[in-house]
């Protein structure tokens, strides 16, 4: 995207624009927006105020935002963030096409930027109303991962009825702790158990929960590492597995492999901090992946803010949201 | 019941509809078409009572007829989603009136008239009504010509007690093509007698077993069909108590398991609810030829008949319905096609 840049001034103007782009992006976040709404956010702002006069100029200015923000983009927003992104763009798209007056087009623009944010503001809600139906009172769930989706209807749940949830410690960053907190301040029971512990525990838990960051076109997830392995594990328990997750992380991505998700730069280090009294020899060798892929076969319903879904219809609300 | 006497109830003849109806509810074995059918029955005086008020009261009417209803007898599905469909069909009236560029009825008219008056609309979601009535007519019927792409000469087929749909499906290959059918008797009402009677007529050889044996015999059972109460949002399926032992034999033997019902059936809400197993029948039908009923010990005992068993997707095959035979993994597309998802909780 550069090769378009010729002299320097070009050059110093794409760059400050790209840093006004990411302040506003981490400014959005310091508000406690999720990533999506976020860059949703700062693109209708990137078009408010742009002085482009061409649907092509604004559609280079918003290419050229996007890839500021995913910069910056931690790796596990990475997936839902070029997902919704993607949608954005599909919509200004479509919106050039239909309107003749670029003026007009950009009124829409806008209104739709605006419109889309607040529906993936109140995802959340829908997903808590629609997902506590499933949690029973006296059920035991398994959780992994750190998601604020599925916080949001432990805690909505946890409103009428009594249930115990088992939290993964979540290393190596141990997210699991502060997850366990937020649980905690909304009146669930909580315990925590170490992430190889989920086998040993599998047979008294009546239904894992998690969130994602991305779902693939066939209905399968993209989410924190170890999320794969819960699922395998629940599903030789027959337990059903449920991901709570909005809708514009669904992505018209289709991983193959594991090793076909987005690896974060440090895969090949060392994570921190090792237990404290371990000492080991630098020639050893670190794999440290942050997403894994759990394919549909493992996952019993998805809830989402389109309704509950199987996985075999993902695809289909894919296509109609791609449209 | 009667406590919330709305406007519409007040009509004798409403009234009369709904407490009849109610109490079919209540009764064991109930038809589901019957049910259906009153249903439809009922909905047709509410809206023609209801119309001149406007499309939204009759809405509001048809949605507190669902509730009605499933506060009557809360597991029947059938009655709710006869009124769903209802739903459905004045929503989309709704959405024509609101914006008339949708409206496609009547596309060459040299002059077309934007609002349609109460009269019009009245006769569109009567229509609408008939033609669900007319789907009811050819549900056995469109079941039972499949058959003969599932039954093949010769086969050993497995059924669990008595259903109409399965009754029709192997009435119609029976006309052309020689069968045995292995029924197991449904030791709560011994209705697989009732079936092995219906088709002592036909061109089958009958073997009629106890519930127990169906594991034993299973080995030798080419496909397995059975019928439904409701088929859940996921694809799962209610059935009679007895038809999951069933479906995990036909599992572990990897003989497929076919489900035959009509779409009266197909409910968009999931089995998440425990309240939806939970229903139990008269423990006097398990401890019927029990000797020591009577006897002071027997008495601290608890005894338990659940009605109902859940099968999930993964141990069905195929779903044959009046729609044609699909997959359970297809659910959710009809679902769309029927429902609308704000009517899955009236």
């Amino acid at each position: 995207m550069n090769g378009a840049l010729q002299n320097s001034h070009e050059q110093e103007l794409y760059s400050t624009f790209q840093k006004n782009v990411i302040e506003l992006f981490e400014h959005h976040l310091a508000t406690g927006s999720a990533y999506a709404p976020a860059a949703t956010s700062v693109l209708t702002e990137v078009i408010k105020s742009s002085e482009e006069e061409t649907v092509m100029g604004l559609e280079v200015q918003l290419k050229q935002a996007t890839d500021a923000i995913l910069k910056v983009a931690p790796i596990a927003a990475f997936v839902s963030l070029k997902a919704s992104t993607e949608l954005f763009l599909r919509f200004v798209i479509r919106t050039s096409l239909e309107s003749s007056d670029f003026e007009e087009c950009k009124r829409r623009l806008i209104k739709r930027g605006e419109y889309f944010r607040g529906l993936t503001e109140a995802s959340r809600d829908k997903i808590a109303e629609v997902g506590e139906r499933f949690i029973q009172d006296g059920s035991v769930i398994l959780t992994h991962g750190n998601s604020r989706v599925v916080a949001a209807v432990f805690e909505r749940a946890a409103k009428t009825k009594r249930f115990r949830v088992y939290v993964t410690e979540g290393r190596p960053d141990g997210s699991g702790y502060s997850f366990a907190e937020r649980l905690l301040s909304a009146g669930v029971s909580v315990t925590i158990i170490l992430d190889s512990c989920v086998g040993f525990i599998m047979d008294q838990v009546d239904l894992v929960l998690v969130g994602a960051e991305g779902v693939a076109e066939n209905g399968g997830i993209i989410n924190r590492v170890g999320s794969l392995q819960v699922a395998i594990v629940a599903s030789s328990y027959n337990k059903p597995v449920f991901v709570a997750v909005e809708s514009y992380k669904f992505s018209r991505i289709y991983p193959l492999r594991q090793h076909d998700l987005p690896l974060p730069s440090k895969y090949r280090e060392p994570w921190y901090p090792l237990l404290p009294e371990v000492k080991i020899s630098k020639d050893v060798q670190f794999e440290n992946p942050a997403s894994d892929f759990t394919p549909p076969s493992l996952i019993s319903l998805l809830f989402t803010d389109l309704g509950v879904l199987t996985p075999a219809a993902v695809s289909d609300e894919l296509i109609r949201l791609y449209q | 019941m009667n406590h919330s006497t709305e406007n519409w109830l007040i009509g004798k003849e409403t009234r009369r509809a709904l407490n009849y109806l109610q109490k079919e509810l209540r009764e064991e074995p109930f038809s589901g078409l019957r049910i259906a059918k009153e249903t439809l029955r009922l909905l047709r005086i509410v809206v023609s009572s209801v119309a001149p008020s406007g499309l939204d009261k009759v809405e509001d009417a048809v949605r507190q007829l669902g509730r009605e209803l499933t506060r009557g007898y809360p597991r029947c599905f059938i009655a709710e989603n006869m009124a769903r469909r209802v739903l459905k069909v004045i929503h989309e009236e709704l959405q024509i009136a609101n914006n008339p560029r949708l409206d496609t009825s009547d596309l060459g008219s040299p002059c077309r008239n934007p609002v349609k008056n109460a009269k019009t609309v009245k006769n569109i979601v009567m229509e609408s009504i008939s033609e669900i009535e007319d789907e009811l007519d050819a549900v056995l019927p469109n079941i039972a010509e499949q058959s003969l792409e599932h039954i093949h000469s010769n086969e050993v087929l497995l059924t669990f007690g008595h259903s109409q749909s399965v009754e029709e499906f192997l009435k119609s290959a029976a006309e052309k093509r020689h069968f045995e059918i292995i029924i197991a008797e449904c030791e709560l009402d011994y209705s697989g007698h009732r079936l092995a009677k219906n088709l002592s007529e036909e061109n089958v050889d009958i073997t009629l077993i106890s519930d127990a044996a169906v594991v034993a015999l299973m080995s030798r059972v080419h496909k397995v069909i059975i019928g439904a109460e409701a088929i859940m949002a996921d694809g799962s399926v209610l059935a009679a108590s007895g038809t999951f032992m069933v479906a995990a034999a036909a599992r572990h033997y990897a003989v497929p398991l076919v489900i035959c019902a009509g779409l009266h059936k197909l409910t968009p809400l999931f089995p998440h609810h425990p309240d939806i197993l939970y229903d139990v029948l008269s423990p006097s039908q398990v401890i019927e030829n029990c000797k020591v009923w009577n006897e002071s010990w027997f008495r601290q005992l608890e005894v338990s008949c659940p009605r109902l068993d859940l099968i999930q997707s993964q141990y069905i095959r195929l779903l044959v319905t009046n729609s044609g035979g699909f997959s359970p993994s297809y659910v959710y597309r009809i679902l769309n096609e029927f429902y609308d998802e704000i009517d899955t909780f009236l």
